[in-house]
């Protein structure tokens, strides 16, 4: 090959480089705008990445709490979050992002918030602080409508999906050790190897298993654990005052019955007292 | 630099969660050599196929063309997750017991197998295309000679051709077979506990990262050497050619 005509592939290969890069730049971001009120005066002593903005990380979809597409996402936790940076005046960006990295990224940075349907535990507050609880969760097995399996003790020997990072995996690893754990980092797929028999339970939060029996053929929840899971939202860890300006925001919405009526419309049911009123300091 | 470090070189947590991390990946080579065991020869088959002679099996030719474009063509995260997803309702639906449909041969979990199939499809074509290119490497003459001497075009390929095309390629095929072994990783897509996912359900459970920095380390165990053999095998045969005792 000619001096010539490895410049010219060389610079042919440069340009369509550039070209891509630029195509890429120019492309909507896979996230969500919020845009319920504009950012106020006073909130970047909120210290946001964004100011006036409010970058909530979310692992979508987990009905009902975040599902839909960019940028339509609804479910309790989006709504949730929406409401409570309207009262801080503060626009809102959803980034979906895979659950078993979530908190690590949280830690890093790449959010100020996440609400991801996610129980306050010891081992998440080592990397990063959780707010007040917003949701009372159980445990729950979810199988085929025609499964052998009745309990928790009918599961050694089975295969149990679970979505990779959540306490339903922990859970069955610590109650059902000898039961073998398919740990997915979807948690739609897991629900999908269910139906296709490839597992023979899933082992999840009881809202999201409720969720999977109505909307997938032959499913049903066979028994639930009163595992006492809180779920809240999630703050780096030096980042008092915007965990105080969203706990406010969180107990001005319980206390004036949006929150109410969010749970309502959600979950058909009213919101226990408890998480009304339910506070957390974190270590 | 602290945290780096931290996150991703935790000796600590390396030497706390090997065997778990070792196991994963023992089922990552498992795979490797399973499959790359079949598209080694579901590669040869094809190419094989591919050179049928005639007009009458033009067909065969063809879809045999139309099968490897196909698979070259797709990802091969896409064939697995299609594998996966629907292999139970299509062995279901053509009347296959369920011990078809959701292999748990051996005893390696349905995942495996599922993945064993998506990289046999897949990298079988790769290395079908590899195939041909020693086969139609060989001089002509080889065959025109074997064929003269009475030889059908069956036993031509088989005792000519293909001897000598397949040394001429061994570079190109192992260095396909540690592609190979690294795709492997796209497995855990489907929750089959290989090396990568052994790494992120450590992640997940710990917030650190020097799992997938020791996953990445065992690979390298491998490769290495790996990749080192061929390189000897083609300066052996550069050698050889240079003396005039190997074939153009």
């Amino acid at each position: 090959m000619t001096h010539g005509r490895l410049t010219t592939i060389l610079l042919a290969l440069a340009a369509s480089l550039l070209l891509a890069l630029g195509a890429a730049g120019c492309g909507d971001d896979d996230d969500d705008d919020g845009d319920n009120g504009g950012g106020g005066a006073d909130t970047t002593e909120l210290d946001t990445i964004r100011p006036g903005t409010l970058t909530v990380g979310s692992d979508i979809p987990y009905p009902p709490f975040e599902q839909g597409r960019a940028p339509d996402y609804d479910g309790f936790d989006i709504e949730l979050i929406n409401e409570i940076a309207s009262r801080l005046e503060l626009d809102v960006q959803i980034k979906d992002t895979p659950f078993d990295t979530i908190f690590r990224d949280l830690a890093q940075g790449k959010f100020d918030v996440v609400i991801s349907g996610s129980t306050i535990t010891d081992e998440r507050e080592r990397a990063v602080d959780f707010g007040d609880p917003y949701f009372l969760a159980e445990q729950s097995l979810l199988v085929q409508v025609d499964s052998d399996i009745q309990a928790i003790d009918d599961l050694p020997g089975q295969t149990v999906g679970v979505q990779k990072g959540t306490t339903g995996e922990a859970y069955v690893k610590e109650e059902a050790p000898d039961a073998t754990v398919r740990s997915y980092g979807d948690l739609d797929d897991a629900f999908n190897a269910l139906v296709a028999g490839q597992v023979d339970a899933v082992m999840f939060d009881l809202p999201g298993t409720q969720e999977a029996a109505r909307t997938k053929e032959g499913l049903e929840v066979r028994e639930s654990y009163d595992t006492g899971e809180e779920f809240g939202i999630a703050f780096q860890e030096d980042a008092d005052a915007l965990r105080e300006a969203v706990n406010g925001a969180l107990a001005e919405v319980k206390d004036d019955g949006t929150f109410a009526e969010l749970y309502t419309e959600w979950f058909k049911k009213d919101p226990p007292q408890e998480i009304l009123t339910a506070t957390h300091t974190p270590d | 630099m602290d945290v780096v470090f931290e996150q991703y070189f935790d000796f600590g947590l390396m030497r706390d969660e090997f065997g778990f991390v070792l196991d994963g990946f023992w089922q990552t080579v498992q795979l490797s050599i399973i499959s790359g065991v079949l598209a080694l020869a579901w590669g040869l088959v094809l190419a094989l196929l591919r050179q049928l002679p005639g007009r009458g099996l033009a067909p065969v030719r063809g879809l045999t063309i139309a099968y490897i474009d196909l698979f070259r063509g797709v990802p091969l995260l896409l064939v697995v997750l299609i594998i996966s997803g629907s292999f139970p309702f299509v062995a279901e639906g053509l009347g296959l017991p369920q011990s078809i449909g959701i292999p748990q041969w051996f005893g390696k979990p349905d995942p495996f197998w599922y993945g064993t199939m998506a990289l046999t499809l897949t990298y079988g074509a790769y290395m079908a295309e590899v195939y041909r290119s020693g086969i139609e490497g060989v001089p002509g003459g080889q065959m025109e000679a074997a064929r003269a001497l009475g030889m059908s075009h069956g036993r031509a390929m088989r005792h000519v051709i293909v001897p000598q095309a397949v040394r001429r390629v061994i570079p190109p095929l192992l260095n396909d077979f540690i592609a190979l072994m690294k795709d492997t990783s796209l497995v855990g897509v489907i929750a089959l506990l290989e090396v990568v996912e052994a790494g992120r359900t450590v992640q997940a459970e710990t917030l650190n990262s020097s799992a997938l920095t020791l996953g990445a380390l065992m690979f390298l165990v491998v490769t290495l050497p790996l990749a080192r053999i061929v390189d000897r095998y083609i300066a052996r045969e550069q050698g050889r050619f240079q003396r005039g005792l190997a074939t153009a």
